[in-house]
């Protein structure tokens, strides 16, 4: 798991800040199924949620429950936050991370962009959604149905009734 | 909202359908990461899916129409006949929304311009109908490509009460004035205007201004003038203007008599032409707040023993402090009557210092950086002469000032 005890510290300690007391600053997230995971303010401050939390002095010695997030995806989001956190100036290293992160089954795609939007990590969402449009955009309907395996409920005739009005969108 | 209840299932069970069991926000912004036309293919998918788009195109979030921060649709290229009714609905929609940014562009709709005449250049968005209720919360209006019939002068006039930037590009209109007691900038750049007559701007809360109508047609016919109404630029501050060719000498001053009282002007004109008949020299306006001042076109050519509009300018801009020169390539000396008188010119090529018929040396005190800018490609040996000797003239009466030269 990427984010665990007290070696998180030293991973994300990117030396780029001047406050000490701030790097080493830790916060304790709980997974729906009761798994702890140890990050620091500053990756857990990318949720805008968990944010809000510590800025409103919500979260107490002993952690932030998150009721809706499993472990499994908990720990991906995590590792995205702390990698993010880390260098956020290397703009190449970020992008074929970013490309490796993606690279997963669609449903696990799909749970991080709940997990996403339920922590509110906009970057995660906006890169996550992305990556979803693109796997549309280059289908045609048919294999965006067989893909995602849509089920057709139109009748042939509501269908073609359809493609009659947006006839534009069509050609 | 809820789960299809006639679904057909495949026979032998596909996978679940996990994109389409995500929550409807979720996958309106998988959408919105789709352009336009892939959005309403979804529509097709299956019935949630059109129910998503509808969301989507419809900007109904639940029942009620929002009030919308603001609204922008742009689009690049020529416009197909059977998109339009779907862009109507959209922008009927958009509009409906009371939005306070409302931005509506089509760029480089490729129509091109009729040579001559008065025939109208197809507008090729006509501009629905916005009702004063829809533009009361109005603050900024973007307009480009875009068709406006006589009632958009009415609708600027009494249905915006809180108006106060406007940007008119490449639009075809049929009105003759601009009146607005809000508004505090104004752009208006390259539109073609169907009737006859001076543009009159009355807006005296105008801050800043940006004129600029076509000059690259020469030999389009239709009159491009413009006119500030008496009190319209108690608080300009900047103003940026294109003279067109066709402007007439008298236009042209009244227009910069408007402009007196600006901190900032950048002006663009053909200043080796006949910018300024000699008996309305007398009218030029003196610019006492003037500080910054760009001349760009044809700086550096002049009329032989006639003073030029720099001299003109120097002697009425007494606290001028930065000043810049932009020679840019000389598209109205393409016009045979003028290349002929270049030629002319060029056989003269005496010194040319900077005089008016009193000789009288400017006085600009504070006057301390000047900035000269050419296009090498665009300034042939006579004009590269004319700089150096405009220059010469400068620093005749600026020892103090610092000159730069930026050769682009």
């Amino acid at each position: 798991m990427a984010a665990t005890t007290a070696d998180g510290s030293k991973v994300v300690g990117g030396g780029e800040k001047s406050n000490v007391d701030e790097e080493s600053k830790m916060i304790t997230l709980f997974s729906s199924d009761g798994e702890r995971f140890e990050v620091t303010q500053e990756a857990a401050a990318m949720s805008q949620t968990i944010h809000h939390m510590m800025e409103d002095g919500c979260v107490d010695d002993e952690g932030v429950h998150l009721p809706n997030v499993g472990s499994s995806i908990l720990a991906m989001v995590i590792e995205y936050c702390n990698r993010h956190v880390a260098s956020p100036d290397e703009k190449e290293d970020i992008r074929s991370f970013d490309a490796g992160f993606v690279n997963v089954e669609h449903h696990t795609l799909f749970d991080i962009i709940r997990a996403a939007n339920y922590l509110d990590v906009k970057e995660l969402m906006d890169l996550c959604c992305q990556t979803v449009a693109d796997s549309i955009k280059s289908k045609s309907v048919e294999e965006i149905r067989e893909l995602f395996g849509i089920v057709n409920d139109f009748t042939p005739e509501e269908e073609a009734e359809i493609r009659k009005e947006n006839q534009w969108a069509f050609e | 909202m809820e789960a299809v209840t006639d679904r057909r299932l495949h026979a032998g069970g596909s996978t679940d359908d996990r994109l389409s069991a995500l929550p409807d926000d979720l996958l309106h912004r998988i959408l919105s990461f789709l352009p336009c036309q892939r959005t309403v293919q979804t529509t097709v998918l299956s019935k949630r899916w059109q129910k998503i788009e509808d969301l989507v195109t419809n900007f109904l979030i639940f029942h009620n129409a929002p009030v919308l921060d603001a609204f922008r649709i742009a689009m690049d290229g020529v416009i197909a006949d059977d998109w339009l009714p779907a862009i109507n609905r959209w922008v009927r929609r958009g509009i409906l929304g009371c939005p306070s940014v409302l931005e509506i562009e089509f760029f480089d709709t490729g129509i091109p311009n009729p040579p001559f005449g008065d025939t109208i250049r197809p507008g090729p968005f006509e501009l629905p109908d916005i009702g004063s209720s829809s533009s009361s919360r109005l603050k900024k209006l973007s307009l480009v490509g875009v068709s406006l019939g006589s009632s958009f002068a009415e609708l600027l006039r009494s249905g915006c009460p809180v108006l106060e930037d406007l940007h008119l590009e490449d639009c075809c209109t049929e009105f003759n004035h601009i009146q607005s007691h809000t508004l505090k900038k104004l752009t208006i750049h390259i539109c073609y205007r169907h009737s006859v007559g001076t543009l009159l701007i009355k807006a005296p809360a105008l801050v800043k201004l940006v004129l600029d109508p076509d000059l690259s047609m020469p030999e389009y016919t239709q009159k491009n003038e413009f006119s500030l109404a008496d009190g319209s630029t108690n608080s300009l501050v900047d103003a940026w203007v294109v003279f067109p060719n066709d402007m007439s000498p008298r236009s042209r001053v009244m227009l910069l008599g408007s402009l007196s009282n600006v901190t900032k002007l950048e002006l663009t004109a053909c200043f080796s032409a006949e910018l300024m008949l000699d008996n309305e020299l007398g009218r030029f306006p003196i610019f006492s707040n003037m500080r910054t001042l760009w001349l760009r076109g044809c700086v550096f050519g002049n009329r032989d023993g006639k003073c030029s509009t720099l001299d003109i300018f120097l002697q009425k801009t007494p606290n001028l402090k930065k000043l810049t020169l932009e020679h840019q390539r000389p598209c109205c000396c393409k016009n045979t009557f003028q290349e002929a008188g270049r030629k002319k010119r060029k056989d003269k090529t005496s010194s040319r210092a900077l005089h008016c018929p009193d000789q009288k040396a400017f006085q600009c005190p504070n006057l301390k950086l000047i900035e000269i800018i050419y296009e090498a490609r665009y300034t042939d040996d006579h004009h590269e002469l004319q700089l150096f000797q405009v220059m010469r003239g400068l620093w005749r009466n600026l020892q103090q000032a610092t000159f730069t030269v930026t050769k682009i």
